[in-house]
């Protein structure tokens, strides 16, 4: 049954989350939270994104003057922030990721049946913003790599930036891991040690 | 040029050591320089010794290692026993030559690695 439940498309609704700030309140930042998900896939930076009622209705079945009830409540709680922009006007919203992660944390801090206690939420560099060419010559520079930021930016555009199967969180990162992979030993020629040895030998005689 | 039996050993070890860091490299061997070193002291004391040597110049020697590493017919290594090998093959050449210089007649310059004994001064 569970798994019939979960082919398709669900809401991940925290039941903690759901007793302090109510149901409805936790199924609507459930679906932000996927929203927003979306958008940072779609290259959103800044963490303001839309959505409109309708849309939130056809996602969670909560009529307008729910969700205008939800969103009250969870900008309370400053769990979300909310303003309307843009021409004809939409309606946007922030998630206060920190205050939500800790609101998570303190909830598992109480919760005697979870299973693991001492794990924390933590959320590294959400948003990934792509590099210029500029950007990685000059922090290559900095680095003193002399690793070719073309090729880097070339080859992590036409992966779509992806690392694997995940998307690239820290492009610094990446430039330290080029950099560690090309990092070769100085390695002597044959002749060289040869020479080396020539010399160590007399010594010898 | 003088006979290895007069040479002087530790002029001798020198001139071996550079002569088998040459066949090294020409061998393409990473033998290190302290058992080369350890190699040329035995060989130079060899040549002096031995008395199928004593007559032969280091010139000789420099040639039979030349020859030895191009045509030689079984796998180099850098160790006395190969160094007496190509000695030895072309201490035969040498007496070969001689033979065919002072018993068969032929002319001194037509024939190959002839050298006039060396006379000692008196």
């Amino acid at each position: 049954m569970k798994h019939l439940l979960s082919s398709t498309a669900f809401i991940v609704l925290n039941k903690e989350l759901a007793k302090r700030v109510g149901l409805k309140e936790a199924v609507l930042l459930a679906d932000l939270i996927s929203k927003e998900e979306y958008f940072i896939a779609n290259g959103m930076t800044d963490g303001w994104f839309f959505n409109t009622e309708a849309n939130i209705e056809k996602d969670t079945t909560l009529t307008a003057y729910q969700q205008r009830k939800c969103l009250t409540t969870l900008k309370k709680e400053g769990l979300i922030e909310v303003k309307r922009k843009g021409i004809p006007a939409k309606q946007y919203f922030k998630i206060n990721e920190q205050l939500v992660v800790k609101f998570l944390n303190n909830l598992s801090a109480t919760n005697l049946t979870s299973i693991n206690k001492n794990k924390e939420i933590k959320i590294i560099n959400k948003y990934f913003k792509k590099p210029t060419i500029l950007e990685v010559e000059k922090y290559c520079k900095e680095r003193n790599n002399n690793i070719d930021a073309e090729a880097f930016i070339s080859f992590y555009e036409s992966k779509g930036w992806m690392i694997g199967k995940n998307k690239m969180k820290d492009w610094k990162q990446a430039v330290i891991t080029w950099e560690k992979r090309n990092y070769k030993k100085p390695t002597m020629s044959k002749i060289d040690s040869q020479i080396n040895e020539y010399l160590k030998g007399k010594e010898y005689l | 040029m003088k006979p290895l039996k007069k040479e002087n050993l530790q002029e001798l070890t020198e001139k071996v050591y550079d002569l088998l860091n040459t066949t090294k490299v020409e061998i393409g061997h990473n033998t290190d320089g302290k058992t080369l070193a350890s190699l040329s002291k035995i060989f130079a004391q060899d040549l002096i010794q031995e008395k199928r040597f004593g007559n032969m110049t280091f010139n000789q020697i420099e040639d039979a290692f030349r020859l030895g590493v191009r045509f030689g017919k079984e796998e180099p290594f850098l160790n006395i026993r190969t160094f007496y090998r190509w000695s030895y093959a072309h201490k035969k050449v040498i007496d070969n030559a001689y033979y065919e210089v002072h018993t068969l007649g032929k002319p001194k310059q037509e024939t190959l690695y002839y050298q006039e004994p060396l006379k000692l001064l008196r």
